[in-house]
């Protein structure tokens, strides 16, 4: 426990010392979090005194410091020292944080509410408290103690990512109270709060386990904010648990837009909290919103007794979360398509195609196959998936549940993917293969939602190829042997054709797609699942273009049909 | 006039990915891939047998070698953007320019015909000659262009003239001796994949997605007369030792020489339509102009005609 704290104390002092030193704050992924406004700096001093005498409990977003260069700098600076050196040199002032409660525009009128709040001494009606937990008032006790004296006493929160996910929903609600119980005591205590979320950390490459410390009070502003945002989504988590309600992220987020700042904040936040806990996302009862999209020759039996029936035609069904699906049963169907893309966006106006008058029109890959009803004359009749760009949960576990599933004829499933030949199209076909993007090992419950059968079907470097040899190149290659042959150079006419009419969907690699690849080579090189599609990336980044679906064009049907007939033969033989 | 070219030999798994780097010199064909060893085939032998393996070069692997004409000292630049130095004499490594930050990425290079200077161009178009004789080494030039990916660059023979091609199509020949750019070179549009001065050092050929060898005077920078014939993106460009005749090598397959005094393409290789990544001359030995190819495999190949052994 002692090294723990020695650890943490060692991390927050780095921090410390880094602030300390710049005397700026450092604004580095702030607005990722929060999405400051540039109002923040125009509040007025009679605003502050009018809250200096605020003692009210009121939670994180007011509670909020927003460091601007209009703030003087000796409470610059004590605002933005640790309580680990103020403890260290004897008490901080005590009105150091108050000052800058205000310096956030907008959250003015909630902290007026809060004020009033006080006079009526009724913690409900605070507007960043649930009214569904008042006996609790954990948010308005957090910031009790933000605005008191701190000794260097703290409560840690360590939630170590084992593996629970078989457990109840009821027990993630007994570990956020016994959490909530814990800090109580600090609170009267004086001291400080540290949760310790051991999950995957997405953003190294590659991805490994690892701690994720949440300090409050912290030493920087947005530690505050991103503790809060923390808090709030458990409260909400609990709430959920509770009421037996479910909530989407995409709900959560608008529950309280200026906390979270960006939907990524509360994707990240459930995230690492469901890794945390060890437990699937679900249990939280937080799903994110249905996306996903299934069509073909199946049927879907919910919880709740209703039907879907996905052999329709038209724009296919959204993919129910995975708790409300009884069973699936699968007809006349022994293959799964799964494509990137429902619509295929209309980004490819360059220059050139403006010049030659090319029509662009927004082909769509998923609902064409769907509306038409062209997927019931390919082969093997497939079942179309689309996870419309990343795929969801849902959309990942449906895959999942196909893949363990017999078709009626008692085979088991063909499964396919069509994706864009560039990063992000490799980066989401590695991540239905393997149920998440991250290397396999790094993940719990992702083999729940993976697909290892899942073979790539397009669009590959040979299509670029194929592309090429069709569209300019009619000379026939086979023929050369190994004896070289005396050049004829080709007509004028074709040559010239060719040489201006840049194929479609073909585009170059731009710098984002560049670093992308680097970072998928990174994460993937000496992984047994990056061996396929790494030697693509470095295709990719060598070569310089990527091709979208849409270089198919027209063909889009009968591409799928050679593909999926001449992989079934492949199978056969 | 026409060339015949017969296939010498082939090392069909020389790598387990794709080959996108080829170094030659007089003992060494160099060759790097998506994995992260550099192989060294030897030249001389007809049988072209491994003679070495520099492990570990680049963790994500290799994409573009450059080697000294003296033989000396190679050059290897890798996906993660590093640039490794390699003493071919005693088969070591002998140093790194380590990855800059993101923009400036090291991704095309080349090295002069003593070995003691290389040349790179990065992701922002920056272009750097560095002295390899001792660490660190010394940056002596800095170009900035226009912040435009450098898809390749070349050093002259005596070391005077450098030159980059950028992915807009963009050419710079600058002078190192004043430290300006003599020429920009306009009218490609597309990017510039290969890049070279001829062995005296007048001319500078030019290659790329516009399908057309361009042969530029380094002087005047005129632009003196055109090859065309290939049907897909060039890769590579590559004089032979005489400067007589130019090697091409093509996204669809094909690789190509052309003869400076008929102007003409003197022979077309290719038995498959996979990718010719970069092709190369061979130092000569006797009278033919035998050359190396690389992209699914490595592929020598040896003049029909003239060669003097059957």
């Amino acid at each position: 426990m002692s090294s723990i704290l020695e650890d943490r104390y060692d991390l927050e002092l780095s921090n410390a010392m880094d602030l300390y030193q710049n005397q700026t704050p450092i604004k580095d992924d702030g607005s990722e979090y929060f999405g400051w406004s540039d109002e923040d700096t125009s509040v007025s001093p009679v605003d502050e005194s009018q809250f200096l005498d605020l003692t009210t409990p009121i939670f994180t977003p007011a509670a909020e410091v927003e460091i601007s260069s209009t703030i003087p700098t000796g409470i610059l600076n004590s605002d933005i020292l640790p309580p680990i050196r103020a403890a260290a040199t004897s008490s901080p002032p005590t009105t150091v944080q108050l000052p800058s409660t205000t310096q956030n525009a907008h959250e003015i009128p909630q902290s007026v509410d809060a004020a009033e709040a006080a006079t009526s001494s009724d913690p409900a009606t605070d507007p960043t408290t649930s009214p569904q937990v008042p006996e609790l008032d954990i948010a308005g006790r957090v910031h009790k103690i933000f605005l008191e004296n701190r000794v260097d006493e703290t409560v840690t929160v360590t939630w170590e990512g084992l593996d629970n996910s078989s457990r109840p929903s009821a027990w993630v609600l007994q570990k956020i109270d016994e959490m909530f119980a814990a800090w109580l005591d600090v609170i009267d205590s004086k001291g400080k709060l540290v949760v310790k979320l051991r999950g995957c950390e997405r953003s190294r490459s590659p991805p490994k386990w690892g701690w994720r410390t949440l300090v409050y009070p912290g030493p920087r502003s947005r530690d505050n904010q991103r503790f809060g945002a923390f808090v709030r989504i458990l409260e909400l988590a609990r709430e959920a648990i509770k009421s037996d309600k479910i909530y989407t992220k995409r709900d959560i987020y608008y529950k309280d837009v200026a906390l979270f700042g960006s939907q990524q904040t509360v994707d990240n936040l459930v995230d690492d909290i469901a890794s945390a806990l060890g437990v699937p996302r679900r249990t939280l009862h937080i799903t994110a919103a249905a996306k996903g999209l299934v069509c073909g020759d199946l049927s879907i039996f919910k919880t709740d007794g209703s039907i879907i029936n996905c052999n329709i035609e038209g724009e296919g069904v959204l993919i129910p979360s995975s708790t409300d699906i009884e069973k699936v049963e699968i007809r006349d169907s022994d293959t799964v398509l799964i494509i990137e893309k429902e619509v295929v966006a209309d980004h490819n106006q360059d220059f050139v195609s403006l010049f030659t008058n090319h029509a662009n029109q927004n082909k769509a890959i998923f609902r064409t196959l769907a509306e038409s009803g062209d997927w019931k004359r390919l082969p093997g009749r497939p079942i179309l998936i689309c996870g419309k760009g990343y795929p969801d949960i849902a959309t990942r576990e449906l895959a999942h549940y196909l893949y363990l599933t017999k078709s009626l004829a008692g085979q088991y499933l063909d499964f396919y993917c069509l994706v864009d030949y560039d990063p992000h199209g490799l980066d989401i076909y590695t991540m239905y293969k393997n149920g998440c993007s991250v290397s396999r090992a790094a993940g719990l419950f992702y083999e729940q939602m993976a697909v290892p059968a899942l073979r790539h079907l397009g669009v590959k470097f040979c299509d670029i190829l194929e592309h090429f040899s069709a569209e300019g190149n009619g000379s026939n290659i086979k023929d050369s042997g190994s004896i070289s042959t005396n050049n004829e150079e080709e007509p004028r006419s074709k040559r010239v054709r060719y040489a201006f009419s840049p194929p479609q969907g073909v585009l170059p690699m731009t710098a984002h797609d560049r670093a992308k690849a680097v970072s998928m080579l990174r994460r993937d090189h000496d992984t047994a699942v990056g061996a396929e599609h790494t030697d693509d990336l470095r295709k990719l980044l060598f070569v310089g273009y990527k091709a979208e679906i849409q270089v198919l064009g027209d063909q889009l049907v009968r591409y799928l049909g050679e593909k999926l007939g001449g992989q079934r033969i492949g199978l056969a033989s | 006039m026409s060339k015949q070219y017969l296939t010498a030999h082939t090392i069909d798994n020389a790598h387990e990915s794709s080959i996108y780097a080829l170094g030659v010199t007089a003992d060494y064909t160099l060759t790097g891939s998506g994995s992260s060893v550099i192989k060294l085939h030897s030249t001389k032998d007809a049988a072209h047998p491994l003679v070495h393996t520099f492990t570990d070069a680049h963790k994500l692997g290799c994409h573009h070698i450059a080697a000294s004409k003296t033989g000396k000292r190679a050059i290897s630049a890798g996906f993660e953007g590093s640039l490794k130095i390699w003493d071919l004499e005693n088969l070591e490594a002998n140093g790194e320019i380590p990855e800059a930050n993101k923009d400036g990425q090291i991704w095309a290079i080349a090295l002069s015909a003593d070995g003691s200077r290389c040349l790179t161009g990065s992701h922002n178009g920056r272009i750097k000659i560095w002295d390899l004789d001792k660490e660190p080494f010394l940056q002596l030039r800095d170009y900035e262009t226009k912040n435009i990916f450098t898809l390749c660059v070349d050093l002259s023979a005596d070391g005077k003239l450098a030159a980059s091609g950028h992915e807009n199509g963009g050419v710079y020949i600058f002078n190192n001796e004043t430290g300006r750019m003599l020429h920009s070179l306009t009218g490609l549009m597309k990017p510039v994949r290969g890049i070279s001065f001829s062995p005296s050092g007048k001319l500078l050929a030019v290659c790329g997605d516009f399908q057309v060898v361009a042969i530029y005077d380094v002087h005047s920078g005129e632009q003196v007369f055109n090859f065309t014939g290939h049907a897909s993106w060039i890769f590579s460009i590559g004089w032979s030792e005489t400067g007589q005749f130019l090697v091409t090598s093509s996204f669809d397959g094909k690789t190509k020489i052309w003869s400076m005094d008929s102007r003409t393409c003197v022979t077309t290789l290719g038995e498959s339509n996979q990718p010719i990544f970069c092709a190369s001359f061979l130092p000569k030995i006797g009278t033919g102009e035998n050359l190396v190819t690389v992209g699914t495999a490595i592929t020598y190949y040896r003049e029909a005609s003239g060669a003097g052994t059957g």
